[in-house]
């Protein structure tokens, strides 16, 4: 098991010690890219640049067949299209070198009109960068009509000393392979080596420019075609083409229609060129190797991911066994090899394979054919012994009753245990392959709650020394991980391992566990706090104060009679008595005073029915006055009467 | 006259729009290198579609900077530099919790070679990140295109959570795969939301040492996206795959280990357009209109209240939908009418474009609010309050002319009729003739 | 028990000999006043407090006028002659008025 670590140690830190390059554009990317380069009708309304690189594109993807995607008429309707960009009446420099160089690519006999002709000569003057030098003297070599060769190489190179930007090196080696003539092209040949030392390595595997694709991809197609046009070895080693190639390769899943086509331009470069082809050497299918997939297979391609030829040999040196072996070819498919490692009978745990690709003839142009890895791993099957489970005292630690478990059954009865006991399990892993006992990546224990699903996972340890494992849970000291929620559980044991082929989980024993103190907690989604925050909040309806019991009216009624009645006995009273208004006299003030008290009396009413306390006071005020005045005056006659008498 | 207009309409133009508001859009994306922007293309062009401003930059770039002459340059983060050690510029962990502080969005991925940085700032939002060079494995659940390690997770959209404004719709999401470090976060945190767990089998832990302590994160506690919404409702999401926003695995088919089913293209896509709807703020936005509130019968709030009376309160929400502001339908939302704590709680209806709950004022009189608190899983805290006073009843509010205190009226009234008879009896009476004449 | 009702009968017996006849009017109107009261007091033994302002205001418009009453007939009652001299029949019901006035006023307006 500790191989296996140090194998992923290698795999996860990703140093590769081999630089080959371990993918190819796959039919999926070509579906993917063929997808970004369909060309919808009518094509008048799919700008120039567009339309080019879509058709760069596809004439790569159909391995120059451009008649396989597009037949005579629909050529035809492009023709005759660009034929209108490069008849225009005033001349835009991107749309002619986009429409000039689709018709180069399309074989369309176009015309340009000569305000057009006469507009690219005039770019071809001097301070003219690079760029706009570029489009307008490709323009013209792609319309056929005749270049100052010396005058264009003594432009460019003045444009590279002014502004020497990698775009810019990659448009003047582009221009300068279309340079004839002798000492045209030859400077800037000499510049490869500098515009080469500005790459910048990243992982030790990549080597690209600053820029991305397109500046990347323009330099090395930039280089090629230059060297090829003066009959030179391009001015690269093997290893920086490679580690381009690898970045190219990296750079696969490019979503633009223009990196797609520069992307494709430059791996057709990789795959066709005199001096490096990069042989790309990949493993096909899962790198776990068992006796359900006992075959190690690569894909042996160029980067477009075409055959290398028929006359390819692979073989692989390995650890596990000496000298070479061979792979056999794939019937049906001339890319893939493959061998059978589960034949050799090899050790379980991880294993890297070195990869030779040579042809019948020796072909220096193939770079990267050696020393290619292939990292695999050998999968064994693992299965349980000697299980058992039992619940014991936490004090105790003499051997107890303990339940055998059979893998892969589950255990019938269900097993109790309380806060004050411990369970107990040991078990060992054994392979089953080489009967060897095993200690996997993954041993786990999973104690799950039926009801809240609540679980808990301890990891299962070794005994000192064994391969035998020995887990023993306390309760007591885990009550708080369960939450003290007394129930019904279940316990499973996981086990799992990169070199194990049926990583299980084994669900052995049901447990019925009581928690006699603690506080249970809940479930977080199920707790007080997270219901409080996130769910509707109870309904309050506000309870009024109950208004006081009032007595039925035909009680208030009854009272309110009873209490006029001693009104009655009042009279009855004076009458007994003799009451009499003898000393009644009709004098004014006596007439007023009686007036005005009635007043007063008959004022309060009104008061209780319907005035404020402010207009009765004012109203009592005058009323009062008359009553006093008048009262006084009949009090002080009645006084008088009496003193007379 | 005229050129000076020229010079001062732009400067009038900047000045009004040197506002928090103006940085919408404006998103500063952190890398650990340029190549970053290119692998995963098809992510942030989805973001430039939808109307983002991206500025990428290289994460420990001296140049950077949140803050520029005290105001916000940028409205959202995104973190895709796993493995920085320390941010440039002026920026750093610090700087990165004000702006959340601030209202900020971020959203940040790690990965296998996580930096103290990325854990650090993690920690501040609730959660914790296993250490470098550890992955998230699971030996049940892998894809088949993994490299051995068992680390490529292929899970299920089921283990998402159940929050379709934060995940889209779950049920239509075929698997995601995930390449990266576990996360847990903070079980007591009501703010924290665990978006997608992994499963029961998994387990974050070095796929190189042995398993000597107990991992970082084990079982349905390893968070693989979790995010937390803070009480200003800047929005924070962390994953551990930087690789799950990558163009490679959006083009991914899945095929998990032992199943012979196959995905032609792997959930990632969907799911991480829906997560970046949410965190930056596009989806699961409320806001509060017009609140009103006035006497049943009558259509303006009064002074005050006064005790029991009926009241009808309404309030208006929208949601963001694409821009726009839309209604918001929701059958939960409730009113509270509360002097220190609630007195009334009641549902409120919608009717119309507003919800509308009519309610007694309670018998108790003093100083209330209108609470509409509403707070739900993927919305921004929705809160209002209004407060308004209620009255007891005026001396002249009080109910009169009770039938049962009629004998108390009838007596006072006799008492006063007695009175007045009684003045005549009193003046007016003579007695006997004396007998004493005699 | 019988000597109870013995002393009763030789009292009513003596007021009824002994006192004016201008003193039984104002005590018959005093007893007027006094059932008034009781049965409001009765009434509200029965039925509570409810309403409270209406019961104290009949409730203290019955006492009021009683202690008025009685403070008239303690200052008219001739007996009392020596106490009250300079105080008038008349004036003591001038005041008599006058307080009834005011009592009969707050009544009204607490009585709600």
């Amino acid at each position: 098991m500790i191989r296996v670590l140090l194998f992923l140690g290698l795999l996860v830190t990703s140093v590769y010690t081999s630089l080959t390059p371990n993918t190819f554009l796959t039919s999926e990317d070509k579906a993917r890219l063929s997808d970004l380069f369909k060309l919808d009708e009518p094509y008048n309304d799919i700008p120039f640049n567009n339309l080019y690189y879509s058709l760069v594109g596809s004439t790569v993807l159909s391995n120059d067949k451009l008649f396989t995607i597009l037949n005579t008429q629909q050529t035809k309707k492009i023709c005759d299209y660009i034929q209108t960009g490069l008849a225009g009446t005033s001349p835009v420099l991107e749309t002619i070198y986009f429409a000039s160089s689709t018709g180069k690519l399309l074989n369309c006999q176009v015309q340009a009109n000569a305000k057009t002709i006469s507009f690219l000569e005039n770019k071809i003057v001097a301070d003219v960068s690079v760029s706009d030098l570029y489009k307008s003297a490709l323009s013209l070599i792609n319309l056929g009509k005749p270049v100052d060769a010396p005058k264009i190489s003594k432009l460019l190179q003045a444009g590279l000393k002014k502004d020497d930007s990698l775009l810019n090196a990659g448009h003047a080696f582009r221009l300068a392979a279309h340079l004839q003539g002798a000492g045209n092209a030859a400077p800037f040949y000499e510049k490869i080596g500098d515009v080469v030392m500005q790459a910048d390595e990243v992982d030790g595997r990549f080597l690209q420019f600053e820029g991305g694709l397109g500046v990347t991809a323009n330099i090395i197609l930039g280089i090629y075609s230059l060297a090829s046009s003066l009959n030179k070895p391009p001015g690269l080693t093997n290893e920086q083409v490679i580690k381009f190639t690898n970045y190219f390769l990296n750079r696969k899943t490019v979503q633009t229609v223009k990196g797609a086509a520069d992307l494709l331009e430059v791996l057709k470069v990789l795959s066709q060129n005199n001096y490096h082809i990069p042989v790309c050497v990949s493993l096909y299918g899962s790198s776990s190797i068992s006796e359900e997939n006992p075959l190690v297979s690569v894909h042996v391609t160029n980067v477009l991911g075409q055959s290398l030829g028929s006359e390819l040999s692979v073989s692989s040196e390995s650890t596990l066994w000496t000298g070479k072996k061979a792979f056999k070819a794939v019937q049906g498919d001339s890319t893939m090899f493959a061998f059978d490692l589960i034949e050799i009978k090899p050790k379980r745990g991880p294993h890297s394979l070195t990869i030779s690709v040579s042809t019948s003839k020796p072909d220096s142009k193939l770079i990267g054919n050696t020393g290619a890895e292939i990292k695999v791993i050998i999968l064994t099957k693992v299965t349980v012994e000697n299980a058992e489970i039992g619940i014991v005292d936490r004090d105790q630690t003499t051997s107890l009753k303990m339940t055998a478990l059979q893998y892969p059954g589950y255990n019938k009865n269900t097993l109790e245990v309380d806060q004050q006991q411990k369970i107990v399990m040991k078990f060992a892993l054994k392979d089953l392959i080489s009967g060897e006992y095993l200690t996997p990546h993954q041993v786990f224990l999973q104690i799950l709650n039926d009801e809240n699903k609540k679980e808990n996972i301890y990891v299962a340890e070794t005994e000192s020394n064994t391969n035998l494992y020995k887990f023993d849970l306390n309760m007591a000291q885990r009550a708080k991980d369960f939450g003290h929620n007394s129930g019904l559980y279940h316990v499973s044991l996981i086990v799992g391992d990169p070199a194990i082929a049926n990583p299980f989980v084994w669900k052995l024993a049901s447990l019925k566990i009581s928690f006699s103190s603690g506080s249970t907690q809940p479930v977080r989604d199920q707790a007080p706090w997270m219901t409080a925050t996130y769910k509707s909040k109870p309904i309050i309806n506000h309870i009024f104060r109950q208004q006081d019991k009032r007595p039925p009216t035909v009680v208030s009624d009854a009272f309110a009679l009873l209490v006029l009645v001693p009104v009655f006995i009042l009279f009855v009273l004076w009458i007994k008595l003799g009451v009499n208004l003898s000393g009644f006299s009709f004098g004014l003030s006596g007439l007023i005073f009686h007036l005005g008290l009635g007043s007063i009396f008959a004022l309060f009413t009104y008061f209780w029915l319907e005035l404020d306390m402010f207009s009765t006071i004012k109203y009592l005020l005058g009323l009062g006055l008359v009553t006093f005045l008048s009262g006084h005056s009949l009090l002080s006659r009645l006084a008088n009467k009496k003193s007379d008498k | 006259m005229f050129i000076m207009l020229k010079y001062i309409i732009p400067l009038i133009v900047i000045l009004l729009n040197f506002n928090y508001a103006s940085a919408d859009g404006e998103t500063l994306v952190l890398l650990d290198n340029l190549a970053i922007r290119e692998t995963h293309s098809i992510f942030f062009k989805s973001l430039t579609d939808r109307g983002f401003t991206l500025t990428y930059k290289v994460a420990d770039d001296p140049t950077l900077t949140l803050i520029k002459y005290g105001q916000p340059v940028y409205k959202h983060l995104i973190i895709f530099s796993p493995s920085v050690e320390e941010f440039g510029g002026s920026l750093s962990v610090s700087a990165i919790t004000d702006f959340i502080d601030n209202g900020g969005n971020v959203l940040v991925a790690a990965s296998s070679n996580v930096g103290d940085a990325i854990r650090e700032l993690a920690a501040e939002n609730g959660f914790e990140i296993d250490e470098e060079s550890t992955a998230v494995i699971d030996h049940l659940n892998f894809d088949v295109k993994d490299d051995g390690s068992h680390t490529l997770i292929a899970t299920d959209s089921a283990n998402l959570l159940d929050a379709p404004l934060i995940v889209g719709d779950k049920k239509k999401l075929n698997p995601i795969l995930f390449r990266g470090t576990g996360m847990i976060s903070d079980q007591n945190n009501p703010l924290v939301l665990d978006i997608l767990r992994a499963s029961s089998t998994a387990y974050s832990y070095n796929p190189t040492k042995k398993i000597t302590e107990y991992p970082h994160a084990v079982g349905r506690n390893t968070l693989l996206i979790s995010a937390l919404q803070a009480r200003n409702n800047a929005r924070v999401l962390f994953t551990g795959s930087l690789d799950l926003f990558s163009d490679k695995l959006f083009r991914s088919s899945v095929q998990k280990f032992n199943s012979k089913q196959i995905h032609q293209k792997s959930g990632n896509e969907e799911l991480c357009i829906a997560l970046s709807k949410w965190v930056f703020k596009e989806e699961g936005v409320l806001r509060v209109g017009k609140v009103e509130h006035h006497k049943v019968g009558e259509t303006s709030p009064p002074e005050s209240y006064t005790v029991m009376e009926d009241v009808v309160f309404s309030i208006v929400v929208e949601k963001l939908d694409k821009g726009k502001w839309v209604p918001y339908i929701a059958d939960d939302i409730q009113l509270e009418f509360v002097r220190i704590d609630p007195f009334v709680r009641t549902n409120l209806q919608k009717k119309g474009d507003k919800y509308v709950a009519q309610f007694r004022i309670p018998d108790v009189y003093g100083v209330y609010k209108f609470v509409v608190d509403y707070q739900r899983i993927g919305l921004t805290h929705l809160y209002s309050s209004t407060q308004v006073s209620v009255r007891p009843l005026q001396h002249t509010q009080y109910e009169r002319f009770i039938r049962s205190a009629y004998p108390y009226y009838f007596s006072a009234f006799s008492m006063m009729f007695g009175t007045y008879l009684f003045s005549y009896v009193f003046l007016y009476h003579r007695d006997a003739t004396k007998q004493k004449d005699e | 028990m019988t000597k109870l009702v013995k002393v009763m009968s030789n009292f009513f017996q003596e007021y009824k000999a002994t006192t004016p006849q201008k003193l039984k009017i104002i005590d018959a109107y005093l007893f007027y006043i006094f059932l008034t009261g009781v049965i409001q007091f009765i009434y509200c033994l029965f039925v509570g407090t409810f309403p409270f302002n209406s019961f104290l205001s009949g409730f203290i418009s019955s006492v009021a006028s009683f202690v008025l009453g009685v403070s008239l007939r303690l200052q008219v009652n001739p007996a009392n002659k020596s106490e009250f001299g300079e105080v008038s029949n008349e004036r003591a019901f001038a005041d008599f008025i006058f307080a009834h006035i005011v009592l009969h006023l707050v009544v009204f307006n607490f009585i709600g």
